[in-house]
């Protein structure tokens, strides 16, 4: 995906942070231990806040463990993991891979391809196990793909297309309550059309697809916070209380650390 | 309005390819991101989309053939589904004026809580004016569409910002993030701005050491 669902850190406590670390490093540890070295250079903030609702959701147990590695030889460091971990991972390949896929067919970026050919074999095993959410995440983009090769200027169509990908991406089992159903597809929303309006001014500028080059742009961030809020409503549905401050910090404020960063100069809107 | 195909600047054979081709470059041109502040390539672009959108959706066609207008309801077989016992439909499309009626069974379909219904009709009908907008967008912001509800609410208030019950629904759409935005601007108040930059150098380090799509220097710089 995006890398756009991060903590900020400047509102995190000491625990929270380590336990947010943990799970980093504990699907980095997962995607190492299934996938290898290709596995565990497609990383993501994305997932490990996936694995975050899932374990809060499900009630899981965490087993917790110390280890070095590549990018942290010297010191050992607490890694955190759960049964959810194996799930997420999968979806952690399966959207680097349709992300390289998309990038070389896009704009025909060897590297893409390279890396792309690298994880195909994990993805095709992945889809064994996994195949209504792989076949369901693949259709999807297929749809995505053929929306904007018609060059279809419907933001909310486009997003939720996007939307049912991220509800694939959370159905770690079948009988989860609807509600984080809803969630994830508000929340695929909102990342769909924030990268679309970060990447705006870029499109236009080389004549790509952008869904949003028809909508006046100057209502862009009252748009997104209302996607955030109701994703956020359904969230309160939930009644999470593990993780709840961390997975709070990222929908009210992490989430948005590209989108300011990005457009600092930004002037605020004033409240209505 | 003039010729959608003459502002695209394409010809009316133009292949789909061409005219999307022609609408981006136009949008490379106008778009007003691309020029703050000129009210002038704002006004040329909402004409662009005005035209590609009448072209996109097969209204341009009516541009050669205006006067053989027909009744969609006789002509297409469009159904009404299972509501055609509840309204007499035919006193509709017997009215002079069909644009008015199809906005009447817009705004039926709408008290009733059919919104996809609605949502259809409204796509069938070509004069776009405040009212069209205002219930399009309150068709959309049922269906979950709150891009295009807000969009088109927006819209119906500018082309009649005397109108209250615009002004009402625009305020309702908008209200849904109150909430929301207060809690996310303590966050935002709280923080400093060394998490900007943190995230900057940390945005910097993923380019050079991971390539774009592979991110190897995660968090360790956070905390």
């Amino acid at each position: 995906m995006f890398g756009y669902l991060i903590v900020n850190p400047t509102q995190l406590d000491k625990e929270d942070k380590q336990i947010y670390r943990g799970f980093y490093c504990g699907l980095c540890h997962e995607l190492n231990k299934s996938y290898g070295n290709t596995g565990r250079k497609t990383l993501s903030y994305d997932l490990t806040f996936v694995s975050l609702v899932l374990a809060s959701v499900h009630h899981l147990e965490n087993t917790y463990g110390f280890e070095r590695c590549p990018i942290h030889p010297i010191v050992p460091h607490q890694f955190i993991s759960n049964e959810v971990m194996e799930f997420t991972a999968a979806m952690n390949m399966v959207l680097s891979y349709y992300k390289c896929l998309d990038d070389y067919q896009d704009e025909n970026k060897k590297k893409a391809q390279v890396n792309a050919l690298k994880l195909e074999p994990f993805v095709l095993e992945i889809k064994k196990k996994y195949s209504q959410q792989v076949n369901d995440i693949e259709q999807s983009l297929a749809e995505i793909n053929n929306y904007e090769k018609h060059n279809v200027l419907d933001p909310d169509l486009l997003s939720n297309t996007f939307g049912k990908i991220m509800v694939e991406v959370f159905r770690y089992k079948d009988n989860q309550p609807k509600e984080l159903e809803s969630f994830a597809f508000h929340l695929g929303k909102f990342i769909y059309l924030l990268d679309a309006s970060l990447d705006l001014k870029s499109d236009i500028k080389k004549e790509l697809y952008n869904p949003l080059i028809a909508i006046d742009s100057t209502h862009q961030h009252e748009m997104l916070e209302m996607v955030m809020a109701d994703c956020v409503k359904e969230f309160e549905k939930l009644h999470i209380s593990e993780y709840q401050n961390i997975i709070e910090n990222v929908l009210y404020s992490g989430a948005w650390s590209k989108y300011y960063v990005k457009k600092k100069g930004l002037k605020d809107e004033g409240s209505l | 309005m003039r010729d959608p195909y003459e502002v695209l600047g394409v010809a009316r054979s133009a292949s789909e390819d061409e005219i999307n081709k022609a609408y981006r470059k136009l949008a490379k041109q106008y778009h007003p991101d691309l020029n703050p502040g000129n009210k002038e390539a704002a006004e040329k672009m909402s004409e662009i989309n005005a035209a590609y959108d009448a072209i996109k959706s097969g209204q341009a066609n009516s541009y050669q053939t205006q006067s053989t207008y027909s009744n969609p309801y006789s002509q297409s077989g469009y159904s009404y589904g299972p509501f055609n016992n509840f309204y007499d439909f035919s006193g509709f499309s017997q009215r002079q004026n069909q644009h008015y009626s199809d906005i009447d069974a817009v705004k039926i379909f709408l008290n009733q809580g059919y919104f996809r219904q609605a949502y259809q009709l409204l796509q069938r009908i070509e004069t776009r004016d405040s009212e069209w907008y205002y219930l399009s967008s309150l068709a959309n912001y049922y269906l979950g569409n709150r891009v295009t509800a807000l969009e088109h609410a927006e819209r119906a208030c500018k082309y009649d910002p005397n109108n209250q019950d615009y002004q009402t629904l625009l305020n309702v759409i908008r209200s849904g993030r109150k909430a929301y935005r207060t809690r996310s601007n303590n966050y935002r108040q709280q923080s400093s701005s060394r998490f900007f930059l943190s995230y900057l150098i940390m945005q910097i380090l993923c380019f050079i050491f991971g390539g774009r799509s592979f991110c190897y220097w995660p968090c360790c710089f956070f905390f």
